[in-house]
């Protein structure tokens, strides 16, 4: 090796995760270099030093604690698990991009209809995601719009263990139009009925009816107009005024 | 690491059961098992002790009812990783973190203290969307794929963000 190795391969190096042959190559330049032998031994001593400085003993009466919430009923919905990330690597990216097209072009030619309809919903005429129903993936605080809703509707809120928010309608209302974007989702022209947000305890997320915040969840309550708090769990109706 | 319990709880599929019946035993043996662990991920993602502890705690007041629709599909102690890191992540969105790296414990300890303190406060420095990646691997031992995993991130940019880190670090302490 004709130049001195750069830092982040002696750091790689030095952590044993640098494969053949390149590791070699880099084993019999330090076997001459003083200078990057002494880098090395530094890496070494900070990365030693770091977990001592990063070190942390458990809290004493931690676990007490945990057995004292839950004989007082304390209830906690952790974020499910989010599974294996499929999004990892090019190659997977790149399947899943040759899978989903080859299941467009099926689709395409199989299902009568579907070009004009697709031609319609992007043409900007709205249509409801999934029968009156929406998910939103939860990795950011979201805002569920509800607009054009009229006096009789009311909406309903449930907290559940997922990291899922499911918006939904029931009765009348389940003929509004869901449309969702990255900040959330609007439900347009609701009617009489029921609107039902479930959403995890960790969701933090504002109702709007006509424009007019309604409730926030936010740190595991839920926050009225009126300055009321009440807990996860609750069920609010709630009257828009016209 | 505790080492597990003697008898039927020694078993992590039979402690699964266990815990997700509502045993507290089994909930004991579980928290000597992982706590740990748990209270590391958590306080290298949050960089708080008192933010770690209430995550250390819910997490445990919740195992319960979320292993009732646990699948065994890999390793627990990977899938706990997993969750643990949301839950962490997802109080971070919540709020600001704070630091506070035990600087008291490190001048208790018998190694040269000026050394670790130096080191300590290049770690503090550091953004602490490189310190997590960095205290993650270097630390805690997970690779490049399972912090990925855990932190919502692609594999490449936690590659990315431990070597920002280690250039950070490498100028503080003035590494020629």
């Amino acid at each position: 090796m004709l130049f001195h190795p750069r830092f982040r391969t002696l750091v790689d190096w030095a952590a044993g995760r640098m494969a053949e042959p390149a590791r070699r190559r880099v084993s019999d330049h330090l076997a001459q270099c003083d200078r990057c032998r002494t880098r090395v031994a530094r890496i070494r001593e900070i990365r030693h030093q770091a977990a001592a400085a990063a070190a942390v003993e458990l809290p004493p009466g931690a676990l007490e604690a945990v057995l004292a919430r839950r004989a007082a009923g304390n209830e906690v919905l952790l974020p499910s698990d989010p599974g294996p990330n499929l999004t990892r690597s090019p190659a997977r990216v790149a399947a899943g991009v040759l899978l989903v097209l080859g299941v467009a072009g099926t689709l395409f030619a199989a299902v009568p209809g579907l070009r004009e309809w697709l031609a319609e919903r992007f043409g900007g005429k709205a249509a409801p995601v999934a029968a009156g129903v929406t998910l939103v993936d939860l990795d950011r605080p979201i805002a569920i719009n509800v607009i054009d809703a009229d006096s009789s509707l009311h909406v309903r809120f449930a907290i559940v263990d997922d990291s899922i928010v499911v918006v939904r309608a029931e009765g009348g209302a389940a003929e509004a139009v869901f449309r969702t974007s990255a900040r959330g989702v609007d439900v347009r022209g609701a009617r009489r009925g029921e609107l039902i947000v479930e959403a995890p305890r960790f969701a933090s997320l504002t109702v709007s009816i006509n424009g007019r915040p309604v409730m926030v969840l936010d740190r595991g309550r839920i926050r009225l107009p009126d300055g009321d708090s009440l807990l996860t769990g609750s069920t609010v109706y709630l009257t828009p005024r016209p | 690491m505790t080492p597990p319990p003697e008898g039927p709880l020694g078993d992590p599929a039979e402690l699964i059961r266990a815990v997700s019946a509502g045993s507290n035993d089994a909930l004991g043996a579980l928290y000597q098992r992982y706590s740990g662990k748990v209270f590391a991920i958590a306080y290298h993602i949050v960089g708080s002790r008192a933010e770690a502890e209430d995550i250390l705690q819910d997490v445990f007041v919740g195992l319960p009812r979320l292993l009732r629709r646990y699948e065994d599909r890999g390793r627990f102690d990977s899938w706990l990783a997993r969750v643990v890191s949301r839950t962490a992540l997802m109080g971070l969105r919540r709020a600001k973190p704070t630091l506070s790296l035990p600087v008291a414990d490190i001048a208790a300890r018998t190694e040269p203290v000026l050394e670790r303190l130096a080191v300590g406060e290049a770690l503090a420095a550091l953004p602490l969307l490189l310190r997590q990646v960095f205290l993650l691997h270097e630390v805690e031992g997970y690779d490049h794929d399972e912090i990925a995993e855990m932190l919502g991130i692609r594999v490449g940019t936690s590659y990315v963000r431990l070597h920002r880190a280690w250039h950070h670090l490498r100028r503080a302490l003035r590494v020629e």
